[in-house]
């Protein structure tokens, strides 16, 4: 059904594009902007324009960033000799909310996927190769644990070996506070297969 | 595992039918078309949440009305019950499952916790077909006592279809870069080894149990034989040799995977040797020798389930005694007479009538035109 005024039809149809949003939720959202006060609606949508001027890729990590380089490479805290590689901007939020890494990050951008596409020049990997340094003493690769993650990590390690730097990989296993017996079997065989000598 | 009774409401030509099984064998008799394979697709339905017919689930509903519900109770081996019940809306398209009311998160969650084994005409390709049905059938066997082999055999497959675009890709490019093929030759070797050796060692327990129901129900004239046929070496160095191998292979033919454009090493290739008296059963079987290889494949599927999982299945045969001897199909009973719960489906009663003691344990249907009467001993 379309609407009597051009610029609501417009709004809805603009709020459609977005994931997860349908028409009804779109008509509802829309009438929902028309009703609050239009100092309110204006900083709305320079959020909005904001995101795309104000954000760009760090020259460094490829991360997000508003100011080139980002928050965390251009931190004389952090620990140089170390380089968490990631899939994607997410990744880098959930490691940093553990507090224990210490270290710099890269945002490849993805991971390996032919059926997609992705091959290593769709991804960061120039960029990575371009910060190994005498600096730098361990990578640890960070990818997802699924079948793109893990060809992504064995063309990354085939890579960095040669360069005379330390890789690793992060662990596959039990989450922590799950109690053994409740732990699924293919976590489990995992957990074994990754086992730490005491 | 038993299914205590169910109850189908406008299921196939079934408007309203209710059947309480023994805890042994139900017979489901009558002529062709009158409903008999529908009680066991119930059954299906309760288990599986889906027909073990390749079929879609809007076909199930009876002629003329609006959907279908099915309805059970199904009894583990410690005593404890739950009602299942399964309804198809035709309009909404929409399949409710649930187990004592309450929907399973995902379908797939609920498949297997009330387990069956299906023998049906559908299966015939085991036995007749090509490597892709004796694949699929050892791969279900294994998933249902595995969810690591399920997981790495999806791992697997995934990878292949990885490959097989970058393969596909090199050929119109006429090129190939070894450095992006590396990281998935390696995936496909680590993962191609963990489940070809799995295969390996689980043929190597399942056939005791398949040589003893072949013989069994052949009576001891034939000498079956079940092996793995790996697609280019022997399976029998262990996961990390076969990795080894697979890797050299895959190096080996890379030319003409290119121009193939697909992954031609690796267990998506490799096959089940069913033999009988040395010779292919595919080959040179009669009609009644496949069948029978059937039955003795589906009967250690039953007893190879029952030990691994602590819980006998229920067994569901449909057409099971088509093409078979008199002494043969006798044989079968008996032997099935000893697995727990069998519903089995039968044109022809006489069948029955040497092995099978009818009482409350073994009982008799009587299926026409979508009514199911249970035959009372005088």
């Amino acid at each position: 059904m379309l609407h009597t005024s051009e610029a609501l039809e417009q709004l809805i149809s603009e709020f459609t594009r977005l994931p997860g949003i349908g028409r009804k939720t779109a008509q509802r959202l829309a009438l929902f902007i028309m009703k609050r006060p239009r100092d309110e609606v204006v900083t709305m949508a320079r959020a909005l324009v904001n995101v795309k001027d104000k954000i760009r890729a760090c020259s460094i990590c490829c991360n997000i960033t508003e100011q080139d380089p980002c928050a965390i490479c251009a931190s004389p805290k952090r620990d140089r000799s170390l380089i968490c590689v990631v899939e994607e901007p997410s990744d880098v939020l959930a490691l940093e909310k553990t507090n224990e890494f210490r270290g710099l990050y890269h945002v490849l951008g993805g991971a390996l996927s032919p059926l997609d596409g992705v091959g290593p020049d769709e991804l960061k990997v120039k960029e990575l190769l371009a910060r190994i340094s005498a600096e730098v003493t361990e990578i640890i690769l960070a990818m997802n644990p699924n079948v793109e993650g893990e060809a992504t990590t064995i063309y990354l390690g085939r890579l960095l070996k040669p360069l005379g730097v330390r890789v690793s990989r992060i662990a596959r296993g039990l989450p922590v506070g799950g109690d053994l017996e409740f732990a699924d079997e293919a976590t489990l065989s995992r957990a074994l297969e990754g086992r730490i000598t005491l | 595992m038993v299914v205590a009774g169910v109850r189908l409401k406008d299921f196939r030509n079934h408007a309203d039918s209710h059947i309480e099984f023994g805890p042994g064998v139900t017979a489901l008799l009558g002529d062709n078309g009158q409903g008999k394979t529908s009680v066991l697709e119930a059954v299906s339905f309760l288990s599986l949440t889906k027909s073990f017919y390749a079929s879609a689930d809007v076909q199930a509903v009876r002629m003329g009305t609006p959907g279908f519900e099915v309805d059970g109770n199904m009894i583990n081996g410690g005593g404890s019950g739950s009602r299942v019940s399964v309804r198809y809306v035709r309009d909404a398209a929409e399949k409710r499952y649930e187990i004592n009311g309450n929907r399973p998160e995902k379908l797939s969650a609920a498949v297997g916790q009330f387990p069956v084994v299906v023998l049906s005409p559908e299966n015939s390709g085991v036995t007749g077909g090509g490597p892709g049905d004796r694949r699929k059938f050892i791969d279900l066997v294994l998933s249902q006592v595995s969810t690591t082999y399920l997981e790495v055999l999806l791992e697997y497959r995934r990878t292949v279809r990885q490959r097989n675009r970058l393969l596909l890709d090199s050929r119109l490019l006429g090129s190939i870069d070894q450095e992006k093929m590396q990281p998935w030759d390696e995936s496909l070797a680590k993962l191609g080894g963990a489940i070809t050796e799995r295969r390996h060692v689980f043929l190597h327990e399942f056939r005791e149990f398949v040589l003893d129901a072949y013989r069994s129900v052949a009576g001891g004239t034939e000498t079956p034989d079940i092996h793995y046929v790996c697609s280019v070496f022997p399976a029998d160095g262990g996961a990390q040799e076969i990795s080894r191998v697979l890797t050299e292979q895959l190096v080996r033919r890379r030319t003409e995977e290119i121009r193939r454009g697909s992954t031609l090493v690796g267990p998506h290739r490799d096959d089940i040797g069913l033999l009988l008296n040395g010779i292919p059963v595919q080959q040179y079987a009669s009609q009644g020798q496949h069948k029978t290889m059937l039955v003795a494949l589906k009967v250690a599927e039953h007893r190879y389930l029952a030990e691994q999982r602590k819980e006998q299945p229920i067994l569901l045969l449909d057409d099971v005694f088509s093409e078979l001897d008199r002494r043969r199909c006798e044989r079968i009973l008996n032997l099935i007479a000893g697995l727990g719960q069998v519903i089995v489906t039968a044109t022809d009663e006489r069948v029955f009538q040497t092995s099978i003691e009818w009482n409350d344990y073994n009982r008799r249907y009587i299926v026409d035109r979508g009514t199911c009467t249970r035959v009372r001993e005088a």
